[in-house]
């Protein structure tokens, strides 16, 4: 034996780096395209950076060294549709298909063209399909275990229906029908070469129709859910779903003029799963990066027409592919950062887009699905907060305080701890400075309601004794119903507002937290009714409602819920002013109500609650609000009280006011 | 006199006798194939549309808004 010359020696060493490199790029692309089953729970970074971009993108690293020596070896029939995708997704215009990020578009390119410059081997195609096929239980497995609470969802259909791994129900069809796919054509492959054992691969396939028929039938996932929304076949949308077609048709035609040259039957196979597949991607759009990737190791062998590289199979393509396996598990274990079900970083994200009405969205769906879910009405305290509405902010912070103080443990993440509070706190006081600066008044009551929620009880009657009095109480208006009222509007129980509060300060508060009204009884009826107090505070989809007659309350108090909102009946109730907008207008009672008994006197809020003022009883009259009654406004308390005004005051007409 | 028939497209791989193909031709064939792929896959999705949507799918591709 000879020993080599140095050049040759060095040049051997370099094709064995090139070679090292180059299996490792497959295999990295092998493992990219394995995350399709895997969904969302391959997400690394809140951000959207999951296992398969990086897994692309390593591959396409490892891949440069050998494009920089030779070039990149795809044809340009390839590589123009992909630029031009590219260039698509990257410019802003119309066509530009939304939901995916330029970020994602550059790796879906780099990824395709990277997979077909380092995939020769029809092998690790199939070893990526392999993965896929066994996994194609997952998709539905994870549906059905979020409907049956086993697992905390991460986004819902717009019918309510919870998904875990996906981020719509479409999605999860377009995966499971590629993964059982790629299980019934490695079956069929098996079998066709008379390898009976092939015939395991359709178990796969058959566990998640298994599982896809319970959850239609029995869990209420309806299948308009899953059936494709033909969004890219829309004009604006079609350009680019024609140049996927396009390039899927042209990778299908090589794949079957090699198999035809080369006589292999492994290339028909990859042939028929890229016609079949590329219709399912656009109309489902399942994973874009993992098809992405999955495309260009289709192209691979379709470009060197089959023939095997140097390189020979790899065991990292047999290793990789447990990587998301071994991430997704972890991340329904325990919580890592940038888990797709973190529902507050979501909403941080919305926030910062100035997508609010989203982020509330997502919130709401949290707490519906999940109500002792803590953090979500923690989250929307922050929300209102952030949106200027203190009492709002207030509402859903004693709200999220309650379940953290009810003992229930939460579902997902933990509660509100004393620091959250206090900076809470600290940040609607600063709220109530501004607003009590401005001259608004707002933020005080809600501040109080905060503290009260937290338990700071002391801190709250402090706040409530330090309000300004800058009017006395009137002496008609007795203590009990200044109490009931201000228990009302603070949302505590009785006992926890002491009897050494002074009316002043009662009023004070009553008149910081609400817009209150002082209307005077009807002089027919000034002898038989006493103060008669109608508060209402409309929330989402209920009307919390009180009503007093002296110190007692009318059967009424209580949440009603409102089912629909009539337009505020017109003619009847004046406005109070008649300059001020169509949103503001206050309305105040005037008389009977319309089509009632001409002897009849109804006191009728602004939230559509109606009390029958006839002697000797007083009856209530369910709420509907109207339509020009806006949710999350300060609480509306009208007081009629007996003559403590003129006779001449325009409330108290005796017919209706026109 | 033996006569060799001209080869047609299809005949134009005899494996261990001719493993490479003309590029030209390979890539005439590649090309009309694509063309067939492509047709065959919009008319896939279309009937996929179609069985879902029925005349909704109409509507759609007119530009007139969302589907039904």
């Amino acid at each position: 034996m000879t020993d080599l010359p140095g050049g040759d020696s060095e040049q051997a060493a370099r094709a064995r780096r090139a070679e090292k490199l180059h299996r490792l790029a497959t295999a990295c692309f092998v493992g990219s395209a394995a995350t399709l089953p895997w969904g969302t729970l391959q997400q690394l970074t809140s951000g959207g950076l999951d296992l398969a971009s990086l897994l692309a993108l390593a591959g396409c690293a490892f891949t440069l060294p050998g494009i920089r020596a030779d070039r990149l070896r795809v044809p340009f029939e390839l590589v123009w549709p992909v630029v031009l995708l590219a260039v698509i997704g990257l410019v802003p215009t119309p066509l530009q298909p939304a939901g995916i990020s330029p970020g994602m578009v550059v790796v879906m390119a780099a990824g395709f063209l990277g997979a077909a410059h380092a995939t020769r081997h029809a092998g690790a195609f199939r070893v990526a399909l392999a993965c896929c096929a066994l996994c194609a239980p997952l998709p539905p497995l994870l549906t059905a275990a979020v409907q049956l609470r086993v697992f905390f969802p991460e986004a819902w259909s717009p019918s309510g229906m919870a998904l875990l791994g996906f981020p719509d129900p479409e999605s999860m069809a377009g995966a499971t029908l590629i993964c059982a796919g790629s299980a019934c054509i490695l079956a069929a492959r098996g079998l066709l070469l008379r390898n009976w054992t092939a015939a395991g691969w359709l178990i796969p396939a058959f566990l998640s129709a298994a599982i896809l028929v319970p959850l239609y039938l029995f869990l209420g996932v309806g299948s308009a859910e899953v059936t494709p929304s033909g969004a890219a076949f829309t004009p604006a949308r079609l350009p680019a779903t024609l140049l996927v077609l396009y390039l899927a048709a042209r990778i299908g035609a090589k794949l079957a003029v090699a198999a035809r040259v080369r006589r292999d039957p492994e290339l028909v196979l990859a042939s028929l799963i890229c016609l079949l597949g590329a219709p399912v991607a656009i109309l489902w759009t399942p994973g874009p990066v993992p098809l992405a990737v999955a495309a260009g190791m289709l192209a691979g062998p379709a470009i060197s027409r089959g023939r095997d590289t140097a390189c020979p199979p790899s065991r990292l393509w047999r290793v990789l592919p447990g990587l998301p396996v071994a991430l997704a598990l972890l991340r329904l274990a325990v919580p890592l950062p940038g888990d797709p079900r973190d529902y507050v970083v979501r909403a941080d994200i919305l926030v910062r887009q100035q997508r609010a009405d989203e982020a509330e969205t997502l919130l709401r769906r949290v707490l519906a699905w999940c109500p002792e879910e803590s953090r979500a009405a923690w989250q929307m305290a922050w929300l209102r907060l952030y949106q200027d509405e203190p009492d709002g902010a207030a509402y859903w912070a004693a709200r999220s305080l309650r379940q953290s103080g009810s003992g229930l443990p939460p579902r997902f993440f933990p509660h509100p701890g004393p620091e959250e509070v206090q900076a809470f706190l600290n940040a609607v006081r600063d709220s109530a400075a501004v607003h009590t600066m401005e001259g608004t008044g707002g933020g005080t009551m809600a501040l109080a309601r905060v503290l009260f929620a937290a338990g700071r009880h002391s801190q709250a009657l402090a706040l409530l004794d330090a309000l300004t009095r800058d009017e006395p109480c009137p002496e008609a208006i007795p203590s009990d119903t200044l109490r009931s009222l201000v228990v009302w509007l603070l949302d505590i129980s009785e006992e926890t507002l002491p009897e050494s509060l002074p009316p002043d300060a009662l009023w004070a508060a009553l008149r910081t937290g609400s817009s209150l009204q002082i209307l005077p009884v009807p002089r027919e009826l000034s002898g038989v009714s006493k103060v008669l107090a109608l508060a209402a505070r409309v929330e989402e989809g209920w009307t919390d409602v009180l009503v007093l007659s002296g110190n007692a309350s009318v059967g009424a108090s209580g949440r009603w819920f409102v089912e629909c909102r009539p337009a505020m009946p017109s003619g009847v109730f004046a406005p109070e002013d008649a300059d001020s907008s169509q949103d503001e207008r206050p309305y105040r009672w005037a008389g009977p109500l319309p089509g009632g008994s001409p002897g009849s006197w109804w006191a009728y809020h602004a939230a559509g609650i109606a009390v029958r003022l006839d002697a000797p009883k007083i009856e209530f009259r369910q709420p509907d609000v109207h339509c020009t009654y806006r949710p999350q406004r300060p609480p509306d308390i009208q007081l009629l009280v007996p003559n403590t005004r003129d006779e001449n005051t325009p409330g108290n007409e005796t017919g209706p006011a026109r | 006199m033996t006569v060799v028939p001209a080869p047609r497209e299809t005949d134009v791989v005899q494996p261990g006798r001719n493993s490479e193909v003309d590029p030209d031709l390979r890539n005439r064939m590649e090309r009309r194939l694509a063309l067939r792929f492509l047709t065959g896959m919009l008319a896939a999705c279309a009937a996929l549309l179609w069985l879902f949507y029925g005349a909704g799918v109409v509507r759609l591709l007119s530009g007139a808004g969302g589907m039904p």
